[in-house]
């Protein structure tokens, strides 16, 4: 079973200000209210999930 | 005018009607590095069922999401994604993504590019949407899946999403099936 991310690691992976949010051809940051949603909504998905990867 | 046509004959905008199979209906490339990508005005009365053929590139292997419109329930989703290795003889592996606010329907390939299409069925039709889907990139696989229709949904937009991470890149294209 592959770990889970810890907010704090996506925190540091995908800092604010440095995800998107793209309707159409619109592609702008998302707000800090955004990202900080969007932060909650992946902790606890695994790392790499599935964990092969091609060689 | 009956198919097949004949050489010399002259098609009617009716005769075109009837004959086109999948028709093009819209394109969008994902540029920056979007954590979901939305596109709007896409199912409407003019198909009844749609094909989305997608390739993208992500920050991470992660499963990919899509969620329509008109949904509003965050465990209104159903689904159930099997996959396997397609570098080794591995068995099957399976997802299963039960109340939740989003699809699973295939898997995104970090470093290359993973590509699938999305069967959807009835989206704009006030009934419960359902898709299958098959996908391709460092593994291999197909799901399917359903959501609740609350009374009076009729879904126009869908947006696809990485569970975790950002895409980097891709394509989505959306075709509509004709029904003549």
């Amino acid at each position: 079973m592959a770990d889970a991310y810890t907010r704090d690691e996506l925190v540091a992976l995908y800092p604010d200000g440095t995800v998107d949010v793209q309707v159409n051809d619109e592609v702008r940051p998302m707000t800090t209210d955004e990202w900080s949603a969007w932060i909650d909504q992946q902790v606890g998905q695994p790392k790499d999930d599935p964990d092969e990867v091609i060689p | 005018m009956g198919f097949p046509y004949a050489s010399g004959d002259l098609l009617t905008a009716a005769d075109l009607n009837q004959s086109s199979g999948l028709v093009f209906v819209k394109s969008q490339t994902i540029t920056g590095t979007p954590g979901s990508v939305t596109l709007t005005d896409v199912f409407d009365a003019t198909f009844v069922n749609y094909k989305i053929v997608y390739w993208v590139t992500s920050s991470v292997n992660t499963l990919i999401l899509m969620d329509i419109d008109g949904e509003t329930s965050a465990t209104g989703y159903d689904s159930k994604l099997f996959y396997s290795a397609v570098y080794a003889a591995a068995g099957w592996s399976e997802v299963l993504n039960a109340a939740t606010y989003a699809w699973g329907v295939g898997y995104t390939n970090a470093g290359a590019t993973a590509s699938g299409s999305v069967e959807m069925y009835r989206p704009y039709a006030n009934l419960r949407a359902r898709f299958s889907s098959q996908f391709s990139s460092y593994v291999a696989g197909v799901a399917n899946g359903a959501t609740v229709a609350t009374s009076g949904t009729q879904s126009t937009d869908f947006t696809l999403a990485p569970a975790t991470g950002t895409f980097t890149g891709g394509q989505i294209r959306v075709y509509g099936y004709n029904d003549g």
